[in-house]
């Protein structure tokens, strides 16, 4: 369940694009730096999110350094410098794919998961011993949404609030160390809360061709009854409307929280998050109801 | 004034006080009702004005409250058979709200409209979305069960709005891409 919050480039700001790019090569760099090379292809964008969400609270002077990347050799980047919030990031990109990895072994099995969770999970271990309280608080959701998906639970908002959980929790570790007042740090909260929830959710219907195919559990597949008999196209057709609100709600609430934040202090308020909360999501929502690609990846 | 005040919306003063404010909605929400239009076209247009009506009191009550978000609830003017859960929710006690829901044997249709409440505060919309509905259903002459059963059929509707509101265009992404690459080439020959 990663990779779909995004920016939308055709209405984003030169600077703000900037702004993103190193904040990608940031966190993909403090993972190098702190984990090794291996790590970095599990960079994802949701992670690069957190990690814009969070500092975008802090506001503080930011530090760029160009560099060559090896992916891209002939331009030249621009990254963010290791800082503070990037560690942080990094350490939780690691784990979170971690956790996805052992997802993927319930759901499918396979080589490929089994060798890359066991060479993770030594990782895994060290971000354990570095924030055992939050870490802990995560695998206590972990659990939880694995007894749910076990016992074929039909509650979509119980099951996604669990993953809604763990991204709250860890936006909410960072935000509890900067001095901002507590209605701002639960909007903030409310904000992730929802955006977690729009993750598991999407990521949830995106997959119901795969979970059909391999008779695992998916949530909405529960919900609206779904039977052998019907094909995916009538069952997305019966359930359109419905799963038009369940996409979409997740998305207005995330809207009110972070428009309330506006309304009580503004500077807080950054275009590029704007950009991503609206514009973004919209248009990854709407692909995604409209069948055309696959946007998350495994 | 701005044509997104919501003061205006509503045709109130900054100063009226929170009664006055309340009348001019419930008012506006009469007028706006869309069982009152049987013309389609009529229809989404009123159904298009509730929901900016309804946005604007929303945000006079967030602003005055700043705390407090989302539907006031004043026991006075609501005298139903569940003020207590009403002043909990209020005070943003969902769990002593649900407990004493729980424990109730009389499941009206504000009961049902209640606990879509709570789960809608906490983010739990789908479950919200059939509450509501069920309350609609049990209650149709209701004006706030017809307000939230209406505010959730409308809640993609609402987003895209916003979203379109910003200035969005549907351009296609693969021209970004184009760009890109151009700049790229540009660069590399500076």
């Amino acid at each position: 369940m990663i990779g779909y919050i995004k920016t939308y480039q055709p209405e984003l700001k030169m600077k703000d694009l900037v702004r993103y790019n190193a904040y990608y090569c940031g966190v993909c760099h403090a993972i190098k730096k702190d984990w090794g090379q291996i790590p970095r292809l599990t960079l994802n964008y949701d992670c690069v999110f957190i990690a814009l969400f969070i500092d975008s609270f802090k506001q503080e002077q930011l530090n760029y350094e160009n560099f060559r990347c090896p992916v891209h050799p002939v331009i030249k980047k621009k990254k963010l410098l290791y800082n503070e919030s990037l560690e942080f990031t990094a350490d939780i990109n690691v784990y979170l794919t971690y956790l996805k990895f052992l997802d993927n072994i319930k759901d499918e099995g396979g080589f490929k998961y089994k060798s890359g969770e066991k060479y993770l999970r030594k990782l895994a271990k060290d971000i354990e011993g570095k924030y055992p309280d939050l870490v802990s608080t995560i695998k206590d959701y972990m659990i939880e949404l694995h007894s749910l998906e076990e016992s074929g639970s039909d509650n979509l908002d119980e099951v996604s609030h669990c993953y809604a959980q763990i991204v709250r929790d860890i936006c909410i570790y960072q935000l509890k160390k900067l001095n901002i007042e507590s209605d701002i740090l639960s909007l903030a909260g409310t904000t992730a809360y929802n955006l977690g929830k729009w993750v598991y959710t999407i990521d949830a219907y995106e997959d119901m061709e795969e979970d059909i195919k391999n008779n695992s559990y998916n949530p909405f597949l529960k919900r609206f009854d779904y039977t052998k008999e019907e094909s995916l196209e009538d069952f997305k057709q019966r359930i359109f409307d419905r799963a038009t609100f369940i996409l979409y709600s997740p998305l207005q609430n995330a809207a009110t929280s972070y428009g309330e934040i506006e309304l009580i202090d503004d500077t807080y308020i950054d275009p590029l998050l704007q950009n991503i909360l609206y514009e973004g999501l919209y248009s990854v929502t709407e692909k995604i109801l409209e069948g055309e690609e696959k946007i998350g990846k495994k | 004034m701005a044509r997104n005040d919501p003061y205006s919306i509503l045709g109130v003063n900054r100063n009226d006080d929170d009664e006055t404010i309340k009348k001019a909605y419930r008012d506006l929400v009469k007028k706006y009702h869309p069982d009152k239009y049987s013309d389609t076209d009529l229809k989404d247009l009123a159904n298009e004005k509730l929901q900016e009506v309804n946005k604007a009191y929303d945000d006079i009550v967030k602003m005055r409250k700043n705390k407090d978000f989302g539907y006031s609830y004043d026991q006075d003017t609501y005298s139903g058979s569940f003020s207590q859960v009403r002043s909990h929710i209020s005070r943003g006690a969902y769990q002593e709200a649900e407990n004493i829901l729980r424990s109730s044997s009389n499941r009206n249709a504000e009961w049902y409209f209640l606990r879509g409440v709570i789960f809608q505060k906490q983010g739990w919309s789908d479950q919200a979305f059939s509450y509501f509905e069920r309350a609609y259903q049990m209650e149709p002459s209701n004006m706030e069960y017809l307000t939230a059963y209406n505010q959730m059929k409308n809640t993609a509707r609402t987003y895209r709005s916003n979203v379109y509101g910003r200035g969005y265009s549907s351009a296609d992404e693969d021209f970004c891409r184009l760009c890109q690459c151009l700049l790229c080439t540009s660069l590399c020959c500076r």
